[in-house]
């Protein structure tokens, strides 16, 4: 993935937040796929708000290492960690 | 009868011929169900008539029909039941396939509203208006508008613990509840629960499914998902994975943000407050020890 690689949530997810998480729940023939749920922590719930369909992957990480006062490397690293794994479960795309 | 009222899960509702030409009659499942108290809250209208759904509701979801054979499930026909949006209401058109006498049926729901409708096609003049899969789905939706839990559960209350048991088909539902059952345990039910938070407790409740049926309830004070296993074992679950493991067990069709958001929202807050453990067992009593003695 390149550093201006824009991501995008899946519309066919429904995300309900909980305390500092975020479950997001699939919908899949029109119906909540349970068996799919998807659960994502703090640091991931604050990635999550702030793919809008128009920050890339660098502004991505550039907004955690803002907010969480971590080197933009570390931020890289943990926002393509999460985007590759919600990607390998149809919750956002390039 | 022209009117009665059944008492589910605490929830209480009457049911009201509308029309001069049938009259009620509850199935042998709601006897003990039955309600004598003046009061309810929703009362659903039973109209005998055919049944037309307006050209304009929008069809949400269908359901196949299903039958499980020996714990395998069978599919018998790709439309069973469909749900329908129709402005704000949900339309729930059924066929009835284990009926003789009834064609098809509609529920008319009113989120919000104490008056929904059944809508029955049959020649009877004495009609169940919860005969299957009416009950399911009206309890359904009950529970779902008003953001309680309908889970594929077995339950037993033992040595005044509430204990529920929940899984996949074939993961040993009823076999466990059996087990409890021998052991003198109270059972709840052994396939499917109503949940509630009634006086910030949460409670389990069975609902009509077999003749003559007890209305039983008690407090839910310890969740287990099982599995099968070559000796009895238990371990705690986190937060997250406690949500998960007990969501996917939820009887649910539900199709829209709100509805989807009501039960994690109500899943988040009982696996908070309700210990929630794996459990793999060997089908024998041993379980049951093993169980009370679970800590």
């Amino acid at each position: 993935m390149e550093l201006s690689t824009v991501i995008k949530k899946n519309p066919r997810i429904v995300a309900r937040r909980s305390g500092d998480e975020y479950i997001l729940v699939p919908i899949t023939d029109n119906v909540a796929n349970m068996e799919a749920v998807y659960t994502i922590n703090e640091t991931a719930a604050f990635i999550w708000d702030n793919i809008d369909g128009k920050k890339s992957l660098g502004e991505l990480a550039a907004a955690v290492s803002g907010e969480y006062d971590t080197d933009i490397a570390t931020a890289l690293n943990d926002v393509v960690e999460l985007i590759v794994d919600l990607e390998k479960h149809n919750i956002v795309s390039k | 009868m022209k009117a009665y009222t059944i008492d589910i899960a605490e929830y209480k509702i009457m049911f009201q011929v509308r029309g001069s030409d049938f009259a009620l009659k509850p199935s042998l499942s709601q006897l003990s169900f039955l309600s004598d108290r003046p009061d309810y809250d929703i009362a659903i209208n039973v109209i005998r008539d055919k049944i037309n759904i307006p050209q304009v509701a929008e069809a949400v979801f269908t359901s196949p029909y299903v039958e499980e054979i020996n714990g395998v499930p069978v599919k018998r026909s790709d439309k069973f039941w469909t749900v329908y949006k129709h402005g704000d209401y949900i339309l729930v058109y059924t066929t009835m396939p284990l009926s003789d006498t009834i064609d098809e049926a509609m529920i008319v729901i009113r989120p919000g509203e104490k008056s929904w409708d059944i809508i029955i096609d049959t020649k009877d003049i004495f009609i169940n208006p919860i005969a299957y899969p009416l009950d399911g789905l009206l309890l359904y939706y009950i529970t779902a508008l008003n953001g309680d839990i309908f889970i594929h559960a077995s339950g037993v209350e033992y040595d005044k613990q509430g204990f529920l048991f929940t899984g996949q088909s074939g993961r040993g539902k009823t076999t466990i509840a059996r087990l409890f059952d021998r052991a003198g345990a109270f059972v709840i039910h052994d396939d499917r629960l109503i949940i509630r938070k009634i006086g910030g407790r949460y409670m389990m409740y069975n609902t009509p499914v077999y003749e003559m049926e007890r209305s039983n309830y008690c407090r839910l004070e310890r969740i287990y998902t099982l599995d099968h296993g070559e000796e009895n074992r238990s371990a705690s679950l986190g937060s997250l994975e406690s949500l998960t493991s007990v969501i996917k067990n939820c009887i649910q069709h539900h199709w829209n943000a709100a509805l989807i958001g009501k039960l994690t929202s109500a899943i988040k807050d009982m696996t908070e407050v309700v210990d929630v453990r794996s459990l793999e067992f060997l089908p024998d009593i041993s379980i049951v020890d093993f169980i009370r003695n679970d800590s």
